[in-house]
Protein backbone atom coordinates (compact mmCIF):
# COMPACT_ATOMS: atom_id res chain seq x y z
CA UNK A 1 0.00 0.00 0.00
CA UNK A 2 1.13 3.33 -0.63
CA UNK A 3 2.83 5.32 2.22
CA UNK A 4 1.41 8.23 0.62
CA UNK A 5 -2.27 6.74 0.76
CA UNK A 6 -4.52 9.09 3.22
CA UNK A 7 -5.57 7.27 6.47
CA UNK A 8 -9.11 8.47 5.53
CA UNK A 9 -8.46 6.47 2.66
CA UNK A 10 -7.20 3.51 4.01
CA UNK A 11 -9.72 3.44 6.46
CA UNK A 12 -12.73 3.12 3.59
CA UNK A 13 -10.77 0.44 1.77
CA UNK A 14 -10.80 -1.57 4.97
CA UNK A 15 -14.62 -0.82 6.05
CA UNK A 16 -15.14 -2.10 2.28
CA UNK A 17 -13.06 -5.19 3.58
CA UNK A 18 -9.39 -4.41 2.54
CA UNK A 19 -7.45 -6.14 4.93
CA UNK A 20 -4.09 -5.08 3.62
CA UNK A 21 -5.53 -1.26 3.89
CA UNK A 22 -5.76 -2.10 7.49
CA UNK A 23 -2.46 -3.25 8.11
CA UNK A 24 -0.75 -0.57 7.17
CA UNK A 25 -3.18 2.00 9.11
CA UNK A 26 -2.54 -0.41 11.82
CA UNK A 27 1.46 -0.28 11.29
CA UNK A 28 1.25 3.61 11.05
CA UNK A 29 -0.63 4.06 14.23
CA UNK A 30 -0.33 1.52 16.77
CA UNK A 31 3.11 3.32 18.48
CA UNK A 32 1.61 6.79 18.40
CA UNK A 33 -1.97 5.31 20.18
CA UNK A 34 0.12 2.96 22.07
CA UNK A 35 2.66 5.87 24.03
CA UNK A 36 -1.13 8.16 24.21
CA UNK A 37 -2.79 5.37 26.23
CA UNK A 38 0.47 4.60 28.41
CA UNK A 39 0.78 7.83 29.07
CA UNK A 40 -2.55 8.78 30.41
CA UNK A 41 -3.19 5.47 32.30
CA UNK A 42 0.73 4.69 33.57
CA UNK A 43 0.36 0.93 33.32
CA UNK A 44 1.29 -1.32 30.94
CA UNK A 45 -1.09 -3.80 31.51
CA UNK A 46 -3.97 -1.26 31.37
CA UNK A 47 -2.18 0.15 28.16
CA UNK A 48 -2.89 -3.03 26.72
CA UNK A 49 -6.22 -3.79 27.49
CA UNK A 50 -7.18 -0.47 26.53
CA UNK A 51 -5.41 0.01 23.49
CA UNK A 52 -7.09 -3.29 22.44
CA UNK A 53 -10.24 -2.08 22.56
CA UNK A 54 -9.96 1.01 20.81
CA UNK A 55 -8.77 -1.27 17.78
CA UNK A 56 -11.69 -3.37 18.62
CA UNK A 57 -14.07 -0.51 18.62
CA UNK A 58 -12.98 0.41 15.70
CA UNK A 59 -13.27 -2.31 13.56
CA UNK A 60 -16.56 -2.57 14.92
CA UNK A 61 -17.59 0.67 13.88
CA UNK A 62 -16.03 0.87 10.62
CA UNK A 63 -19.00 0.58 7.94
CA UNK A 64 -19.80 4.39 10.17
CA UNK A 65 -16.52 6.04 9.20
CA UNK A 66 -16.99 9.14 7.59
CA UNK A 67 -13.82 10.53 5.62
CA UNK A 68 -15.03 13.93 6.98
CA UNK A 69 -13.27 12.97 10.54
CA UNK A 70 -9.88 12.91 10.38
CA UNK A 71 -8.95 9.11 11.31
CA UNK A 72 -6.23 9.94 13.87
CA UNK A 73 -8.80 12.32 15.87
CA UNK A 74 -11.24 9.53 15.85
CA UNK A 75 -9.14 6.72 16.83
CA UNK A 76 -7.85 8.67 19.37
CA UNK A 77 -11.17 10.22 20.28
CA UNK A 78 -12.31 6.09 20.99
CA UNK A 79 -9.13 5.76 23.08
CA UNK A 80 -9.60 9.24 24.91
CA UNK A 81 -13.25 7.91 25.97
CA UNK A 82 -11.70 4.76 27.09
CA UNK A 83 -9.04 6.41 29.16
CA UNK A 84 -11.66 8.44 30.53
CA UNK A 85 -13.52 6.14 31.68
CA UNK A 86 -11.18 4.17 33.35
CA UNK A 87 -10.04 7.36 35.44
CA UNK A 88 -13.43 6.89 36.36
CA UNK A 89 -13.88 3.55 37.35
CA UNK A 90 -10.08 3.03 39.16
CA UNK A 91 -8.26 6.34 41.26
CA UNK A 92 -7.38 9.37 39.46
CA UNK A 93 -3.91 8.58 38.35
CA UNK A 94 -1.12 6.74 38.83
CA UNK A 95 2.13 8.12 41.50
CA UNK A 96 5.19 9.17 40.24
CA UNK A 97 6.86 6.29 41.70
CA UNK A 98 4.78 3.59 39.93
CA UNK A 99 5.19 5.61 36.80
CA UNK A 100 8.93 5.52 37.39
CA UNK A 101 8.83 2.28 37.43
CA UNK A 102 6.61 1.54 34.56
CA UNK A 103 8.86 3.94 32.51
CA UNK A 104 12.04 1.89 33.98
CA UNK A 105 10.75 -1.48 32.97
CA UNK A 106 9.49 0.11 28.96
CA UNK A 107 12.59 -0.65 26.50
CA UNK A 108 14.68 2.35 25.39
CA UNK A 109 16.88 1.76 22.98
CA UNK A 110 20.39 0.72 23.95
CA UNK A 111 22.16 3.72 23.25
CA UNK A 112 19.80 5.57 25.11
CA UNK A 113 19.95 4.03 28.17
CA UNK A 114 20.12 5.81 31.32
CA UNK A 115 23.51 4.40 31.84
CA UNK A 116 25.11 5.20 28.76
CA UNK A 117 24.20 9.10 29.02
CA UNK A 118 23.09 10.23 32.62
CA UNK A 119 22.67 13.89 31.82
CA UNK A 120 19.84 12.78 29.13
CA UNK A 121 18.52 10.07 31.58
CA UNK A 122 18.40 12.92 34.36
CA UNK A 123 16.67 15.08 31.93
CA UNK A 124 14.29 12.45 31.05
CA UNK A 125 13.56 11.34 33.92
CA UNK A 126 12.26 15.30 35.04
CA UNK A 127 10.55 15.12 31.80
CA UNK A 128 8.94 11.93 32.61
CA UNK A 129 8.09 13.17 36.28
CA UNK A 130 6.70 16.65 35.90
CA UNK A 131 4.48 14.36 33.14
CA UNK A 132 3.15 12.15 35.79
CA UNK A 133 2.44 15.21 38.05
CA UNK A 134 0.47 17.32 35.34
CA UNK A 135 -3.23 17.22 36.51
CA UNK A 136 -4.83 14.32 33.63
CA UNK A 137 -6.73 17.23 31.25
CA UNK A 138 -3.18 18.84 31.10
CA UNK A 139 -1.14 16.02 30.78
CA UNK A 140 -3.90 14.46 27.78
CA UNK A 141 -3.20 17.85 25.86
CA UNK A 142 0.31 17.56 25.95
CA UNK A 143 1.23 14.32 25.20
CA UNK A 144 -1.58 14.73 22.27
CA UNK A 145 0.05 17.96 21.36
CA UNK A 146 3.68 16.09 21.52
CA UNK A 147 2.41 12.83 20.24
CA UNK A 148 0.31 13.21 17.30
CA UNK A 149 0.90 16.64 16.40
CA UNK A 150 -2.61 17.96 17.06
CA UNK A 151 -3.33 21.41 16.76
CA UNK A 152 -5.68 23.27 19.17
CA UNK A 153 -9.10 22.88 17.35
CA UNK A 154 -8.65 19.24 16.70
CA UNK A 155 -7.28 18.45 20.59
CA UNK A 156 -10.80 20.58 21.87
CA UNK A 157 -12.48 18.40 19.09
CA UNK A 158 -11.62 14.98 20.61
CA UNK A 159 -11.54 15.82 24.10
CA UNK A 160 -14.87 17.73 23.78
CA UNK A 161 -13.74 21.03 25.46
CA UNK A 162 -13.23 24.26 23.66
CA UNK A 163 -9.72 25.33 22.22
CA UNK A 164 -9.22 28.43 24.77
CA UNK A 165 -9.89 25.40 27.65
CA UNK A 166 -7.01 23.62 25.60
CA UNK A 167 -4.73 26.46 25.56
CA UNK A 168 -5.08 27.22 28.83
CA UNK A 169 -4.35 23.18 29.76
CA UNK A 170 -1.10 23.19 27.56
CA UNK A 171 -0.01 26.58 29.23
CA UNK A 172 -0.28 25.64 32.29
CA UNK A 173 1.14 22.12 31.56
CA UNK A 174 3.82 23.94 29.61
CA UNK A 175 5.04 26.15 32.49
CA UNK A 176 5.25 23.45 35.04
CA UNK A 177 7.33 20.94 32.93
CA UNK A 178 9.85 23.82 32.38
CA UNK A 179 9.62 24.59 35.77
CA UNK A 180 10.71 20.98 36.66
CA UNK A 181 13.55 20.57 33.45
CA UNK A 182 14.72 24.12 35.06
CA UNK A 183 15.82 22.48 38.69
CA UNK B 1 -3.37 32.38 32.01
CA UNK B 2 -0.59 35.08 30.98
CA UNK B 3 3.06 34.84 33.05
CA UNK B 4 3.73 38.24 32.22
CA UNK B 5 6.89 37.15 31.12
CA UNK B 6 7.57 38.22 27.16
CA UNK B 7 10.67 34.80 27.08
CA UNK B 8 7.86 32.12 28.12
CA UNK B 9 5.40 33.73 25.79
CA UNK B 10 7.54 33.22 23.33
CA UNK B 11 8.62 29.73 23.77
CA UNK B 12 4.84 29.08 24.85
CA UNK B 13 4.05 30.05 21.22
CA UNK B 14 7.16 28.15 19.36
CA UNK B 15 5.83 24.79 21.30
CA UNK B 16 2.10 25.58 19.99
CA UNK B 17 4.02 25.82 16.87
CA UNK B 18 5.85 22.39 16.76
CA UNK B 19 8.69 24.97 16.94
CA UNK B 20 10.23 23.95 20.52
CA UNK B 21 13.06 21.97 19.17
CA UNK B 22 14.74 21.44 22.03
CA UNK B 23 11.13 20.00 24.21
CA UNK B 24 9.87 18.26 21.21
CA UNK B 25 13.95 16.49 21.20
CA UNK B 26 13.81 15.91 25.01
CA UNK B 27 9.98 14.63 24.55
CA UNK B 28 11.63 11.74 22.20
CA UNK B 29 14.11 10.31 24.05
CA UNK B 30 11.35 9.46 26.28
CA UNK B 31 11.17 5.62 26.01
CA UNK B 32 9.29 4.76 23.11
CA UNK B 33 6.93 2.17 24.40
CA UNK B 34 4.75 -0.03 21.31
CA UNK B 35 2.43 -2.48 21.61
CA UNK B 36 3.99 -6.63 21.56
CA UNK B 37 3.54 -9.14 18.80
CA UNK B 38 0.99 -10.49 21.18
CA UNK B 39 -0.93 -7.61 21.10
CA UNK B 40 -0.22 -6.36 17.25
CA UNK B 41 -1.48 -10.59 16.41
CA UNK B 42 -4.21 -9.93 18.13
CA UNK B 43 -5.60 -6.56 16.99
CA UNK B 44 -4.99 -8.36 13.06
CA UNK B 45 -7.17 -11.46 14.04
CA UNK B 46 -9.84 -9.15 15.23
CA UNK B 47 -9.68 -7.26 12.44
CA UNK B 48 -9.16 -10.29 10.21
CA UNK B 49 -12.34 -11.88 11.66
CA UNK B 50 -14.50 -8.98 11.24
CA UNK B 51 -13.72 -8.99 7.70
CA UNK B 52 -14.23 -12.47 7.10
CA UNK B 53 -17.82 -12.46 9.27
CA UNK B 54 -18.92 -9.60 6.97
CA UNK B 55 -18.23 -11.48 3.60
CA UNK B 56 -19.58 -14.71 5.16
CA UNK B 57 -22.99 -12.97 6.11
CA UNK B 58 -25.09 -11.28 3.23
CA UNK B 59 -26.55 -9.37 5.36
CA UNK B 60 -24.02 -6.44 4.28
CA UNK B 61 -25.76 -7.12 0.53
CA UNK B 62 -29.59 -6.87 2.43
CA UNK B 63 -28.39 -3.69 4.00
CA UNK B 64 -27.17 -2.18 0.92
CA UNK B 65 -30.72 -3.42 -1.28
CA UNK B 66 -32.75 -2.49 2.22
CA UNK B 67 -33.34 1.42 1.01
CA UNK B 68 -34.10 -0.11 -2.65
CA UNK B 69 -36.99 -1.97 -1.55
CA UNK B 70 -38.12 0.57 0.98
CA UNK B 71 -38.62 2.82 -1.96
CA UNK B 72 -40.02 0.64 -4.15
CA UNK B 73 -42.36 -0.49 -1.48
CA UNK B 74 -43.85 3.03 -0.91
CA UNK B 75 -43.81 3.49 -4.68
CA UNK B 76 -45.97 0.54 -5.31
CA UNK B 77 -48.50 1.46 -2.48
CA UNK B 78 -49.04 5.06 -3.58
CA UNK B 79 -49.37 3.84 -7.19
CA UNK B 80 -52.02 1.58 -5.70
CA UNK B 81 -53.70 4.17 -3.57
CA UNK B 82 -53.87 6.35 -6.76
CA UNK B 83 -55.53 3.94 -8.82
CA UNK B 84 -58.04 3.35 -6.18
CA UNK B 85 -59.14 6.42 -5.17
CA UNK B 86 -57.74 8.58 -7.94
CA UNK B 87 -61.36 7.98 -10.05
CA UNK B 88 -63.18 9.35 -7.27
CA UNK B 89 -61.32 12.41 -6.78
CA UNK B 90 -61.37 12.97 -10.79
CA UNK B 91 -65.02 11.85 -10.55
CA UNK B 92 -65.60 14.96 -8.12
CA UNK B 93 -65.06 17.85 -10.06
CA UNK B 94 -68.19 16.86 -12.84
CA UNK B 95 -70.81 16.26 -10.09
CA UNK B 96 -69.96 20.12 -8.76
CA UNK B 97 -72.40 22.67 -9.17
CA UNK B 98 -71.17 24.78 -12.70
CA UNK B 99 -69.03 21.96 -13.81
CA UNK B 100 -71.84 19.19 -15.16
CA UNK B 101 -74.77 21.38 -16.75
CA UNK B 102 -71.96 22.60 -19.51
CA UNK B 103 -71.20 18.94 -20.04
CA UNK B 104 -74.05 17.45 -20.01
CA UNK B 105 -75.56 17.40 -23.00
CA UNK B 106 -79.88 17.77 -22.14
CA UNK B 107 -82.30 16.64 -19.93
CA UNK B 108 -83.93 13.55 -20.31
CA UNK B 109 -87.34 12.82 -21.06
CA UNK B 110 -89.38 13.12 -18.23
CA UNK B 111 -90.32 9.89 -16.85
CA UNK B 112 -93.67 8.49 -18.41
CA UNK B 113 -95.23 8.03 -15.22
CA UNK B 114 -97.71 4.66 -16.02
CA UNK B 115 -101.33 5.53 -16.51
CA UNK B 116 -102.57 3.27 -13.85
CA UNK B 117 -100.76 5.52 -11.05
CA UNK B 118 -101.86 8.37 -12.91
CA UNK B 119 -105.49 6.98 -12.65
CA UNK B 120 -104.67 6.73 -8.75
CA UNK B 121 -103.07 10.29 -8.27
CA UNK B 122 -104.87 12.25 -10.74
CA UNK B 123 -108.01 14.24 -9.63
CA UNK B 124 -110.09 16.20 -12.27
CA UNK B 125 -109.36 19.69 -12.02
CA UNK B 126 -111.73 21.99 -12.96
CA UNK B 127 -110.38 24.99 -12.01
CA UNK B 128 -106.86 26.72 -13.37
CA UNK B 129 -105.58 26.55 -9.17
CA UNK B 130 -105.50 23.13 -9.22
CA UNK B 131 -103.64 23.00 -12.48
CA UNK B 132 -101.12 25.36 -11.96
CA UNK B 133 -100.17 23.52 -8.62
CA UNK B 134 -99.68 20.20 -10.82
CA UNK B 135 -98.13 22.23 -13.29
CA UNK B 136 -95.50 23.77 -10.82
CA UNK B 137 -94.99 20.29 -9.31
CA UNK B 138 -94.26 19.17 -12.73
CA UNK B 139 -91.63 21.77 -13.44
CA UNK B 140 -90.01 20.95 -10.07
CA UNK B 141 -89.40 17.50 -11.19
CA UNK B 142 -88.24 18.85 -14.99
CA UNK B 143 -86.02 20.97 -13.07
CA UNK B 144 -84.48 17.96 -11.10
CA UNK B 145 -84.23 15.62 -13.92
CA UNK B 146 -82.33 18.69 -15.78
CA UNK B 147 -80.15 19.19 -13.11
CA UNK B 148 -79.46 15.62 -12.94
CA UNK B 149 -76.48 14.48 -14.50
CA UNK B 150 -76.50 11.81 -17.40
CA UNK B 151 -75.31 9.03 -16.39
CA UNK B 152 -71.78 7.99 -18.05
CA UNK B 153 -69.97 5.18 -18.87
CA UNK B 154 -68.20 4.66 -15.01
CA UNK B 155 -70.95 6.09 -12.90
CA UNK B 156 -69.63 8.60 -10.17
CA UNK B 157 -68.94 6.60 -7.31
CA UNK B 158 -72.31 7.38 -4.84
CA UNK B 159 -69.89 8.63 -1.67
CA UNK B 160 -69.03 11.61 -4.22
CA UNK B 161 -72.35 12.14 -5.36
CA UNK B 162 -73.81 12.49 -1.97
CA UNK B 163 -70.89 14.81 -0.70
CA UNK B 164 -71.69 16.91 -3.77
CA UNK B 165 -73.54 20.10 -2.98
CA UNK B 166 -76.94 20.19 -4.47
CA UNK B 167 -77.31 21.66 -7.79
CA UNK B 168 -78.66 25.50 -8.03
CA UNK B 169 -81.38 23.97 -10.30
CA UNK B 170 -82.90 22.50 -7.45
CA UNK B 171 -83.72 25.56 -5.77
CA UNK B 172 -87.55 25.25 -4.71
CA UNK B 173 -89.41 28.32 -5.83
CA UNK B 174 -92.72 29.18 -4.91
CA UNK B 175 -95.40 28.37 -7.79
CA UNK B 176 -95.98 31.01 -9.77
CA UNK B 177 -100.23 31.58 -10.62
CA UNK B 178 -101.26 29.70 -13.16
CA UNK B 179 -101.53 32.89 -15.59
CA UNK B 180 -98.46 34.00 -15.36
CA UNK B 181 -96.68 30.92 -15.60
CA UNK B 182 -97.97 29.49 -18.72
CA UNK B 183 -95.85 31.52 -21.39
CA UNK B 184 -92.66 30.65 -19.98
CA UNK B 185 -93.40 27.63 -18.99
CA UNK B 186 -93.68 26.47 -22.55
CA UNK B 187 -91.15 29.04 -23.76
CA UNK B 188 -88.99 26.88 -21.12
CA UNK B 189 -89.91 23.41 -22.28
CA UNK B 190 -89.94 24.65 -25.89
CA UNK B 191 -86.03 25.05 -25.14
CA UNK B 192 -85.90 22.07 -23.20
CA UNK B 193 -87.09 20.06 -25.92
CA UNK B 194 -84.44 21.21 -28.01
CA UNK B 195 -81.49 21.23 -25.87
CA UNK B 196 -82.58 17.74 -25.42
CA UNK B 197 -81.67 17.01 -28.55
CA UNK B 198 -85.65 16.26 -30.16
CA UNK B 199 -85.42 14.22 -33.51
CA UNK B 200 -84.45 16.05 -36.48
CA UNK B 201 -87.03 14.37 -38.56
CA UNK B 202 -90.01 15.59 -36.84
CA UNK B 203 -91.64 18.73 -38.39
CA UNK B 204 -91.57 21.59 -35.83
CA UNK B 205 -95.81 21.83 -36.58
CA UNK B 206 -95.68 18.05 -35.42
CA UNK B 207 -93.48 18.74 -32.28
CA UNK B 208 -95.99 19.27 -29.33
CA UNK B 209 -93.84 19.91 -25.78
CA UNK B 210 -96.71 18.85 -23.93
CA UNK B 211 -95.70 14.72 -24.73
CA UNK B 212 -93.34 15.46 -21.99
CA UNK B 213 -95.50 16.93 -19.56
CA UNK B 214 -97.75 14.53 -16.95
CA UNK B 215 -101.65 14.43 -17.97
CA UNK B 216 -102.65 16.90 -15.63
CA UNK B 217 -99.97 19.32 -16.86
CA UNK B 218 -100.54 19.15 -20.77
CA UNK B 219 -104.62 19.21 -20.01
CA UNK B 220 -103.70 22.53 -18.06
CA UNK B 221 -101.48 23.90 -21.44
CA UNK B 222 -104.75 22.38 -23.17
CA UNK B 223 -106.79 24.73 -21.43
CA UNK B 224 -104.40 27.67 -21.85
CA UNK B 225 -104.43 27.17 -25.24
CA UNK B 226 -108.40 27.38 -25.79
CA UNK B 227 -108.30 30.20 -23.57
CA UNK B 228 -105.48 32.15 -25.96
CA UNK B 229 -107.67 31.54 -28.65
CA UNK B 230 -105.33 28.76 -30.42
CA UNK B 231 -108.51 25.80 -30.70
CA UNK B 232 -106.25 24.22 -33.82
CA UNK B 233 -102.98 23.99 -31.41
CA UNK B 234 -105.77 22.61 -28.39
CA UNK B 235 -107.41 20.06 -30.87
CA UNK B 236 -104.09 18.62 -31.98
CA UNK B 237 -102.35 18.28 -28.43
CA UNK B 238 -105.56 17.21 -27.24
CA UNK B 239 -106.06 14.50 -30.27
CA UNK B 240 -101.96 13.13 -28.72
CA UNK B 241 -102.99 13.40 -25.51
CA UNK B 242 -105.58 11.09 -26.30
CA UNK B 243 -103.40 8.76 -28.28
CA UNK B 244 -100.90 8.74 -25.59
CA UNK B 245 -103.45 8.29 -22.11
CA UNK B 246 -106.31 6.44 -24.31
CA UNK B 247 -107.52 5.37 -20.84
CA UNK B 248 -106.90 8.62 -19.04
CA UNK B 249 -110.36 10.33 -17.30
CA UNK B 250 -110.93 13.74 -19.07
CA UNK B 251 -112.23 16.25 -17.37
CA UNK B 252 -115.61 17.60 -17.53
CA UNK B 253 -114.69 20.83 -19.67
CA UNK B 254 -112.48 18.62 -22.17
CA UNK B 255 -114.45 15.79 -22.71
CA UNK B 256 -116.69 16.96 -25.52
CA UNK B 257 -113.50 18.93 -27.24
CA UNK B 258 -113.13 18.10 -30.45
Amino acid sequence: MDAAYPDEKLMQAYARGDLRAFDTLYARSRGMLYRYILRSVADRAVADELFQETWSRLIAARERYRIEAKFTTWLLQIAHNLVVDHFRRSRPQAGAEETETVMREQDAPETERPDHALSDFEERRRLQVALDDLPAEQREAFVLRMESGLGLAEIAQLTGTGQETVKSRLRYAFAKIRERLAE
Amino acid sequence: MNSGNPQFERDFEAFLESDDSRLDALYRKLPQPEPDARLDAAVRALAQRAVAATARTPVAAHRRWLPVFSVAAVVALAVGFAFRIGPQLWQRPASQPGAEPASVPSAPPAPAVAPSAQKASATPAATAAPAAQAAAAEMKKMENAASRPVPRAFPAPARAMREAPPPAALEVKPPMPAATMAAPMRARQQVDMESAGAPAHVPPAERDSNVTLSPEHWLANIRQMLRDNQREEALRSFEKFRKSYPDYPLPDDLRDLH
